[in-house]
């Protein structure tokens, strides 16, 4: 359900997509994605210190990188259920032994800053 | 589309203004030493060490405390001994969770996050009136992240 990727994230007005996916992609990059405000661009984690070396190379600055569990689909939550699940994710992270959340949510940009902002 | 950069960028946002700066550094610190632990003391054949001091520099978590994570890590100093397992449940809706524990007391986690997970629920159920939740341990997804890892 999961697979451990590199993930990086990169603020569209940083750069053209098309100036990024030829960038990523000579790097070893295995996907750019488009994600409202971000460009979200996957890597295998053996590829995702290369990636990252070239975007910031390259002037960039994501707005955040890491190597994680990418979920293969993701389940829409709307309404209670949404913010029952930013709660509980806030919950898990607040636990000292817990080191990493990963979930398969998709929530509104907008409920999830809302409730979680 | 993905709620998982979404999340990330949300955290990442409101982790500027967090005062929580101790609790960055237990679980940077944390992954340092586990990450020595399996993998040796030495960043440039240790890949995963590597990648903990980077996001312990980006931190500006200090050369010092890097080091003594890294020597508890590898046993050259005495110290807790962390184990590291994944913990896999549902939530609200069917959401898939998985997470990655490292802790000293493998009991007091799980009952701990049990308790967390039966907290939600229960509120869940009164708003959505829903049975949809649920908090068992599920090994099937991915036996080899369940595992449970003893190094």
């Amino acid at each position: 359900m999961f697979h451990k990727k590199g993930e990086i994230i990169v603020p569209k007005s940083a750069i053209k997509e098309d100036d990024l996916m030829a960038l990523v992609l000579d790097a070893g990059a295995e996907d750019l994605r488009d994600d409202g405000e971000n460009w979200e661009v996957l890597c295998e984690p053996s590829a995702y210190e290369a990636v990252l070396e070239a975007v910031t190379k390259a002037g960039i600055q994501p707005t955040s990188s890491s190597v994680t569990m990418i979920p293969q689909n993701y389940i829409k939550l709307e309404g209670p259920a949404a913010s029952t699940m930013i709660r509980l994710m806030e919950a898990l992270e607040d636990q000292d032994d817990v080191q990493n959340v990963h979930s398969n949510f998709d929530i509104d940009q907008k409920l999830l800053e809302e409730v979680a902002g | 589309m993905s709620g998982h950069s979404k999340w990330a960028t949300i955290k990442h946002k409101k982790g500027a203004l967090d005062a929580k700066r101790g609790k960055i550094f237990t679980r940077l610190i944390k992954e340092i030493s586990i990450a020595a632990k399996n993998g040796g003391g030495d960043p440039d054949t240790n890949p995963r060490l590597r990648g903990a001091i980077l996001a312990a520099k980006s931190e500006n978590m200090p050369q010092d405390n890097i080091k003594r994570a890294i020597q508890r890590g590898t046993g050259e100093l005495p110290g807790a001994t962390y184990e590291e397992f994944s913990l896999e449940g549902y939530g609200p809706g069917g959401v898939a969770i998985l997470l990655d524990i490292n802790t000293d007391n493998r009991n007091r986690t799980v009952s701990e996050i049990r308790h967390v997970l039966a907290r939600t629920v229960a509120i869940w159920r009164t708003r959505a009136r829903s049975p949809t939740c649920s908090t068992r341990r599920v090994k099937s997804s991915f036996p080899s992240r369940l595992s449970k890892k003893t190094t």
